[in-house]
């Protein structure tokens, strides 16, 4: 497959041929065409907006490539550096989508829900995200509380919460699942 | 006849201290078994010959009163009071102990600190729950999470969070393994 060609606008990558941007999230249901909330597979006909982390795992796969305004490649290293400008636990992020795209999920941005992910089996449009998933660090001390909103928030919509905490040392990522439960 | 009520609601007892000064564990004079074993529900049908910190306070809670070698008593107030000074989370494990007991749930301290083991009924073989009890606005490492969550599939518990907010409300959460690695192919 021929890579598609994005460009670098600020935080996030556009394609902007209509005809890359369709062949592109029909792989994967990756990113969002422009000014179509909930895209019905891929017959539209716009530009796709991808966020930092999905430009990421693209270009690493050779599904992408990105250049700057000036028409000069950007390489993944500098794509990562502008990630790490625009958010600030980007690393964290890209692992645990990185994990979960290539176990066969359907990542997508789960900022409507509240969370990090909203991650699909299938994908939108197909199913619901049955799963939402909150980033943290494995060292990182987190007030039970949040935890308490997380999962009451998932539970609102219907969804698993999936804490996923990063070990930055061994490089390990652990998934836990919480449920609200009855004892 | 009140001398004599007073009397059987006072249970003698000696008190251990670990390295800290902090009370650790607290034996119960052998005349006081029966009485302290059916009030303090557990696994084992043995007699109940020393209690854990949190079982002495239930007992105090309950009106008895302990006496160390007849020279102090230790009343649910103070009890509570010396206790929280060595271990912060005394009320809020407190307060998880006593919600489960009053709901007929059979509830043992658990092997680490804060953490309790429960089963649902006293005819059941063996501890189904391994508990760890948390507190709004004391902030703990993600690592503790999967901590509990090895230890209890090693011994074959559910694991669950008792998170214990600012008002004393109680959520129960479980949290389980998610494996990411089972779709792929």
């Amino acid at each position: 497959m021929t890579r598609a060609r994005g460009y670098l606008l600020g935080y996030r990558v556009v394609v902007l041929d209509h005809e890359e941007a369709r062949r592109l999230y029909s792989t994967g249901f990756y990113g969002k065409p422009l000014g179509i909330s909930k895209p019905k597979g891929a017959n539209f006909d716009a530009p796709l907006e991808l966020d930092l982390v999905e430009a990421l795992y693209l270009v690493e796969k050779g599904l992408l490539e990105v250049y700057d305004t000036e028409g000069k490649l950007v390489t993944a290293e500098e794509l990562a550096k502008v990630g790490r400008e625009a958010v600030e636990n980007f690393d964290m992020l890209y692992k645990v989508y990185r994990e979960l795209r290539d176990s066969g999920y359907v990542v997508r941005s789960g900022l409507k829900f509240g969370s990090d992910f909203a991650v699909y089996e299938k994908g939108p449009g197909i199913d619901h995200a049955p799963y939402l998933v909150e980033v943290v660090g494995y060292r990182e001390r987190i007030d039970p509380a949040e935890l308490v909103r997380a999962g009451r928030l998932s539970h609102s919509v219907r969804k698993k919460l999936i804490i996923a905490a990063v070990d930055e040392k061994t490089g390990k990522t652990t998934y836990i699942m919480l449920k609200w439960t009855k004892l | 006849m009140s001398n004599e009520r007073n009397s059987q609601r006072r249970i003698e007892v000696k008190i251990q201290h670990d390295t800290n000064n902090c009370i650790e564990r607290i034996a119960v004079a052998d005349n006081l078994l029966p009485i302290v074993s059916k009030e303090i529900a557990r696994l084992s049908d043995t007699p109940t010959k020393t209690l854990h910190p949190l079982e002495a306070l239930y007992l105090t809670y309950k009106g008895y009163v302990l006496h160390v070698e007849s020279c102090e008593e230790y009343t649910f107030e103070k009890l509570a009071r010396v206790l929280s000074r060595c271990n912060p989370l005394t009320w809020a494990e407190f307060e998880v102990y006593l919600d489960l007991r009053r709901r007929g749930r059979i509830v043992s301290p658990g092997p680490r600190p804060h953490t309790l083991l429960v089963k649902m009924r006293r005819k059941d073989p063996k501890y189904d729950y391994y508990l760890l009890v948390l507190e709004e606005g004391r902030k703990i490492p993600l690592s503790m999470l999967s901590e509990l969550v090895e230890e209890a599939r090693k011994n074959n518990w559910t694991p669950l969070l008792a998170i214990v907010d600012r008002y004393g409300d109680i959520v129960y959460y479980a949290p389980t393994p998610f494996r990411t690695v089972t779709r792929k192919g």
